[in-house]
């Protein structure tokens, strides 16, 4: 089976300042995996450049043998890649459905977005994807008025509204309490079972990592030291030196 | 060759109290992102101070100018803290609008208090005579500014390096928030800079006293060069500011010479030229996470807009309607006149309110309207398709400046949109073959029974009233969400594929189509055109009527335009001084509504 997201080669610097160097991996259909690396260490570069938001200095990026590096997000997103970013940023001066129907209804033909008011938009598939993430009741409050929590819920539903292949979340859980994250992290997984969807996620929280990554890459300083399973991530000296050190690493919950 | 050096000489000395105006703008801009309409009223009034100084009281003039410096920077603090200080928690453009008002308010009482006549300056003393290069005659007091440029700016760079203060500044200038995070007293510093800002101005206006004569309208004419300067230079940079200073004063030096009426066009081409291949000025840099000021959208729209709104906008409809009807020429010619700014501030309201995007020169496309259905008409076209010619023009022009523009934001992309409009009308001067330059276009007389008063009145009033019906269902479009919602979050916006950049170029393309049904009604409402359409009057008009509004709501602009021309005209019947009252009322509103006339308070300036 060919990867599903296939990076070679990557390189991008801020002026003159290297912040990814020759970084490459392959993430098969269907993975679920986790960017570790410390504060600085390119995480949030990285994904931007996949979602097309950034420029890289070099490398090649290919999703299902089509490469994707260079194009606008939009034809980012519309190839199937969803995202969340690490301030989450829903729409906030609509409401919570509106955040929804508007995805919907940009998708739709010229005149559609014109004539036609966003409040004649079909509800229920909005309705059905914030009962997803636990937010059918918030429906119709502003986004602006939602928890934090909330608003990361929000955002994932966003992110997901398009059906995504691969799922690029940075930094999904932070700020949460224990108990959200592995339920938000449940969805995810929950989804990408379902539909085959391929996960891309960074995280501080190593609880949440070795719970339900399935795979580990580190970055450190914007290199690529380590890509293994989690048990093989947990024995790298290399990575305990860089960045584990620090934390305690918790067992591995079972699946 | 010798004239060429003294011409470029000459244009050196203009470029220093330039620089210091324009200097004083940046900081101010670069510290608290306001940009201060009011500037060119300062060094207007530091060089009157400076002369009341010298003239009626006797000070030597080398003590005058510090002085008059002294006396803008207290106008400053007075300023900063009386009024701008209540304005900083909401829309960015709400200090422009305020300081818009002070500048009417300022057009009324400096002729007041100082006179309407024309002042000549007095000579420097110690520096009344000429020096002599390659044979020809140099003021040495020419001379003087020459050398105190680069002597202010290396003051200011030792300022801003070497003190405690600069280093504030200079951290403020660079990120806002860490620099609130360290814990430095904003209020103070913004007072602080604001009046170091003010005298800068102050002072370039008494150091200019003994070279240009000293008129009211002065304000106008320095804003508007310091403006550009600020821009060319980049936003925030002294060293931009001090170069681009030196090039705006010898474009217009030379440019005098050669093209008299060309120069503010070419420097407003310069100006372009520059944005266009570094869109952050010459020596700007891209402003580091601008904190996002949010709209005070009312939300969500779905669920209905605040009833009052409506019925605010049903009363201004109503008294449109009735005013109308009321039998005085005067009456309908005014209701005619507001109902036909309507389209005009709701197209300015589209662009500023839900794209995002500044515009100091939306009467562009008011030209290109009046302009394009009057050739039309000349050229033989009946009166319908010769306004839809206007309308159509207008339209696609706005779309391919909006295609041009469509990623640029805030100040710069608000001086593209000048220099747009100010190129046209340029254009419309200068082209005299096409538009008949300074004369217009006469006799632009539609056929009965629209010929008379009331038959357009009724023209305007369904045509209008159909054009306010269509845009408003665009709001309750995905189409107003899209922007809306590229506002919230952009990057959010295009991750999820939602079509922004296209979004953006059609709210162009239909502000400028909203604009140029209001320039072809106008036209042939007055039964003319004239260069002056597309001037920034027209557009500032625009900016006070979507403000007045409120940017929140769809039916802001209608509020607006209805009050702001009805209040103009009916206070211009009543006193002379009508800028002084719209300006204060403008003053007023600022404060006490800032989400404007349609907006209830507690959303505006709301976080
Ligand atoms: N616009 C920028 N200009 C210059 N340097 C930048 C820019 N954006 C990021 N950097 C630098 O690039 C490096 C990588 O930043 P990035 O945000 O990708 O790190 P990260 O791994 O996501 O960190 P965190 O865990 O804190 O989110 C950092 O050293 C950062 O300072
Ligand atoms: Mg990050």
């Amino acid at each position: 089976m060919t990867a599903h997201l296939s990076v070679r080669d990557l390189r991008k610097s801020y002026g003159g300042m290297p912040v990814l160097s020759e970084v490459g991996f392959d993430i098969p259909q269907g993975e679920i995996a986790a960017l570790i690396g410390p504060n600085g260490a390119g995480k949030s570069t990285l994904f931007s450049i996949l979602g097309g938001a950034l420029s890289a200095d070099g490398g090649s990026v290919l999703l299902d043998g089509a490469a994707i590096l260079g194009l606008a997000p939009e034809a980012v997103a519309k190839r199937g890649v969803g995202r969340t970013f690490q301030t989450s940023a829903p729409y906030r001066s609509l409401s919570v459905i509106e955040n929804l129907l508007t995805i919907a209804a940009g998708g739709a033909g010229f005149w559609a977005r014109l004539a036609r008011p966003l409040a004649a938009w079909p509800r229920q598939p909005a309705l059905a994807a914030l009962s997803e993430v636990g937010l059918a009741e918030m429906a119709d409050s502003p986004a602006r008025a939602l928890s934090y929590g909330d608003a990361k819920r929000l955002e994932l539903a966003m992110a997901l509204a398009r059906g995504p292949a691969l799922l690029l979340m940075d930094e999904p859980t932070a700020g949460m309490a224990p108990s959200e994250r592995a339920a938000f992290m449940d969805m995810v997984r929950e989804r990408s079972r379902a539909r085959g969807m391929t996960v891309l996620f960074t995280e501080h929280d190593m609880a949440t990592v070795f719970g339900f990554a399935t795979r580990i890459l580190v970055l450190d300083r914007g290199r690529l030291i380590a890509d293994d399973a989690p048990e093989a991530i947990r024995g790298d000296a290399l990575v305990r030196r860089a960045y584990l050190g620090s934390a305690p690493v918790p067992p591995t919950k079972p699946l | 060759m010798d004239f060429i050096l003294i011409q470029a000489l000459n244009g050196l000395a203009g470029a220093s109290s330039l620089f210091l105006v324009a200097a004083g703008l940046s900081l101010i801009f670069g510290v608290s992102r306001v940009v201060n309409f009011a500037h060119g009223t300062v060094f207007m009034v530091g060089a009157y101070v400076a002369w009341t100084l010298i003239d009626r009281l006797g000070v030597n003039f080398w003590l005058a100018a510090p002085l008059a410096a002294c006396a803008t920077a207290l106008l400053g603090a007075l300023i900063e803290v009386g009024i701008l200080r209540r304005l900083y928690a909401g829309h960015e453009l709400l200090p422009l609008l305020a300081t818009f008002g002070l500048v009417l308010v300022a057009h009324d009482v400096v002729p007041l208090v100082w006179g309407a006549q024309d002042i000549i300056g007095p000579r420097a003393p110690g520096l009344t005579g000429a020096v002599e290069i390659l044979g020809r005659r140099l003021p040495s007091y020419d001379l003087f500014l020459i050398c105190l440029g680069p002597v202010v700016l290396g003051a200011m760079w030792l300022v801003l390096n070497r003190t405690r203060f600069g280093r504030i500044v200079r951290a403020a200038t660079e990120d806002r928030e860490m620099a609130a995070a360290l814990g430095i007293r904003q209020d103070l510093l913004f007072t602080a800079v604001f009046m170091l800002g003010c005298a800068l101005a102050g002072l370039g206006g008494a150091l200019q006293l003994p070279r240009e004569t000293l008129h009211h309208s002065l304000d106008t004419q320095v804003i508007v060069s310091a403006f550009v300067v600020v821009v060319i230079g980049g936003m925030g940079s002294l060293t931009g500011a001090f170069v681009a200073a030196a090039i705006v004063a010898e474009v217009s030096a030379f440019g005098i010479v050669v093209w008299p009426q060309g120069t503010l066009a070419m420097l407003f081409l310069i100006m372009a030229a520059v944005l266009v291949v570094r869109p952050h000025g010459l020596f700007g840099r891209a402003a580091q996470q601008e904190p996002h000021r949010p709209l005070a959208l009312p939300s969500p729209p779905a669920a209905g807009y605040p009833r009052r709104a409506a019925l605010a906008a049903a009363g201004v409809a109503a008294a449109l309607l009735a005013f109308g009807f009321l039998g005085s020429p005067f009456a309908l010619d005014l209701a005619t006149q507001a109902l036909i700014a309507v389209p005009f501030a709701m197209g300015l309201h589209l662009l500023i309110g839900w794209a995002g995007a500044i515009s100091f020169g939306h009467a562009a496309f008011l030209g290109l309207g009046a302009y394009g259905a009057a050739l039309a008409f000349t050229a033989g076209l009946p009166l319908a398709p010769a306004m839809t010619a206007g309308v159509l023009l207008a339209g696609v022009a706005g779309g391919a400046f909006g295609a041009l523009v469509r990623r640029m934001r805030g100040v710069y992309l608000a001086m593209l949109t000048l220099a747009f409009s100010q190129l046209l009308f340029a254009a419309a001067f200068q082209w005299v073959g096409l538009t008949g330059g300074d004369n217009g276009i006469l006799g632009l007389w539609p056929e009965p029974p629209l010929d008379t008063p009331m038959g357009w009145y009724l023209l305007t009033l369904a045509l209008v009233a159909l054009w306010l019906a269509a845009v408003a269902r665009l709001y309750r479009a995905p189409f107003g969400f899209i922007l809306r919602a590229a506002q919230d979050a952009e990057a959010r916006a295009r991750a999820d594929a939602l079509p922004v950049d296209g979004a953006r170029v059609l709210a162009f393309a239909i502000a400028g189509a909203g604009a140029g049904l209001s320039g072809a009604l106008l036209a042939f409402l007055k039964g003319s055109a004239f260069p002056t359409l597309f001037d920034i009057p027209q557009s500032i008009d625009g900016l006070v009527m979507v403000l007045l509004g409120g940017i929140g709501h769809p039916l802001g602009p209608l509020a607006g335009a209805a009050a702001y021309s009805l209040g103009v005209a009916v206070v211009s019947t009543l006193t002379p001084h009508w800028h002084m009252v719209v300006g204060g009322v403008i003053l007023l509103l600022a404060c006490a509504a800032p989400g404007g006339l349609l907006t209830p308070k507690r959303a505006g300036g709301a976080r």
